[in-house]
């Protein structure tokens, strides 16, 4: 029963020095209060935070970041990728994953046209809107691991008293996009996650792709 | 899941909608002065995507603003004397705001309130209006029609009420820009009005969903 919501919205920014023809994709993850009982009010969480640089090191090459941008040095898109947790139980992780996934594929920027006098970028009503290029969909699937075993899809209880965490991530050619251990395992348990973690990955996958819009 | 009093209630109301939820009443940890009332703390937010514009993850100070008037709303409703030394925390969060979001706050709050079984004098309905010079009256506007700026919906004035319909008490008022005595009348009857309407509907699904949960 863990809820999340995946929300994209766009605005403009200036690019940075180092990286001037580029556009942002800033993930965020919000664990409010309203998730669970153990968040106390007041932002950010460490559980969040944490699981915002990790979406952040799995969505880098997610998209070009190059189409992003709209007038090199000057303006570009900054996409906010926010994901908010309505009920806590448990892998909020892949929840997070599957919506911001989801989102990712269904995002259509509107065209932007630039005023000639100001330089300034407007949306331009007529231009129509273009899909977000995604260069591969990252899927997550999650195991708790006890002693030598693992147990995938961990409720809250579950995690509480797990020994670690593997979370896994593929993308929809079944490459390894990330992979992050927090336990103290052997080589055939990853190995054997491993196996698992592709079958379910091609579940999350197909459900992906039944809510995706074609225009 | 861990024998802490949760309750929710969510609230649709034309394209807005929110999530209340109430933690308690619990422990305070922190060793303040003894109390003989309870406390209640109050959170609103907006989620990032829930406006037109970008929603910081930071409480702004509307936000703020917000949180404060839920606080002061249900400080009124619940009886603290039944819990001296304890919290009772609501936390809401606007999943997509088209209008009225503070009145719908103060509903859900209410109804989440009654949910986890916290003792209160009544129930709290909250709605919105929105009047304008040449007499025309909104009741529960959206986005658009509330805040707009940039359309036609400018002047006139604002208002807030949160009613406890069987005690027959304003137990919330706010009314913002500018209007004559006698229209102020008429806005604040319009607007109980409106909110003994819902006050009937939701008493109706609270006993109903009491009625499935009760054991056979």
């Amino acid at each position: 029963s863990t809820r999340v919501i995946a929300g994209i919205k766009g605005k403009f920014a200036e690019p940075t020095i180092n990286n001037p023809n580029s556009g942002f994709l800033i993930p965020n993850v919000i664990l409010p209060m309203t998730c669970n009982t153990k968040y106390k009010p007041g932002f950010p969480s460490d559980k969040g935070i944490a699981m915002s640089n990790k979406l952040e090191t799995l969505l880098t090459d997610a998209t070009d970041l190059m189409e992003l941008c709209l007038i090199p040095g000057k303006v570009a898109w900054v996409l906010y990728l926010d994901v908010v947790c309505i009920n806590d139980d448990g892998n909020v992780m892949d929840a997070a994953v599957l919506a911001l996934s989801a989102a990712l594929n269904n995002t259509w920027l509107p065209a932007t046209k630039i005023i000639e006098e100001t330089g300034r970028v407007v949306l331009d009503p007529d231009g129509g809107k273009k899909r977000l290029e995604l260069n591969f969909i990252p899927i997550s699937v999650t195991l708790s691991v006890f002693d030598d075993k693992t147990l995938p899809d961990p409720t809250e209880d579950e995690e509480d008293i797990e020994d670690g965490t593997i979370t896994c991530c593929l993308d929809n050619e079944n490459n390894i996009r990330a992979l992050w251990s927090s336990a103290i395992i052997t080589d055939d348990v990853i190995s054997a996650a491993l196996v698992y973690v592709k079958k379910r990955a091609s579940v999350l996958l197909s459900v992906l792709k039944k809510v995706s819009k074609p225009s | 899941s861990s024998g802490i009093n949760a309750e929710y209630g969510y609230i649709e109301m034309g394209n807005t909608k929110l999530i209340a939820a109430v933690y308690g009443p619990k422990e305070i940890l922190r060793r303040e002065e003894f109390s003989l009332k309870g406390k209640v703390n109050c959170e609103f937010k907006f989620m990032p995507f829930s406006r037109a514009h970008y929603c910081e993850p930071r409480q702004n100070f509307e936000e703020k603003m917000i949180s404060k008037c839920i606080c002061d709303a249900m400080e009124g409703v619940i009886l603290l004397e039944k819990f001296p030394k304890a919290l009772v925390d609501i936390s809401v969060q606007v999943i997509q705001d088209d209008g009225s979001a503070l009145a719908l706050a103060l509903t859900a709050a209410s109804v989440a309130l009654i949910n986890a079984n916290i003792e209160v004098k009544d129930l709290v309905v909250g709605t919105t209006l929105r009047y304008f010079e040449n007499s025309d009256v909104l009741v529960d506007p959206t986005a658009e029609e509330e805040h707009g700026p940039f359309s036609k919906f400018t002047g006139g004035a604002g208002f807030h009420l949160a009613v406890l319909p069987s005690l027959s008490q304003i137990s919330y008022l706010k009314q913002t820009g500018k209007i004559e005595q006698s229209q102020a009348r008429d806005c604040i009857e319009t607007c109980w009005e409106t909110c003994l309407r819902l006050a009937t509907g939701i008493k109706n699904l609270l006993q109903e969903s009491i009625d499935s949960d009760a054991p056979r």
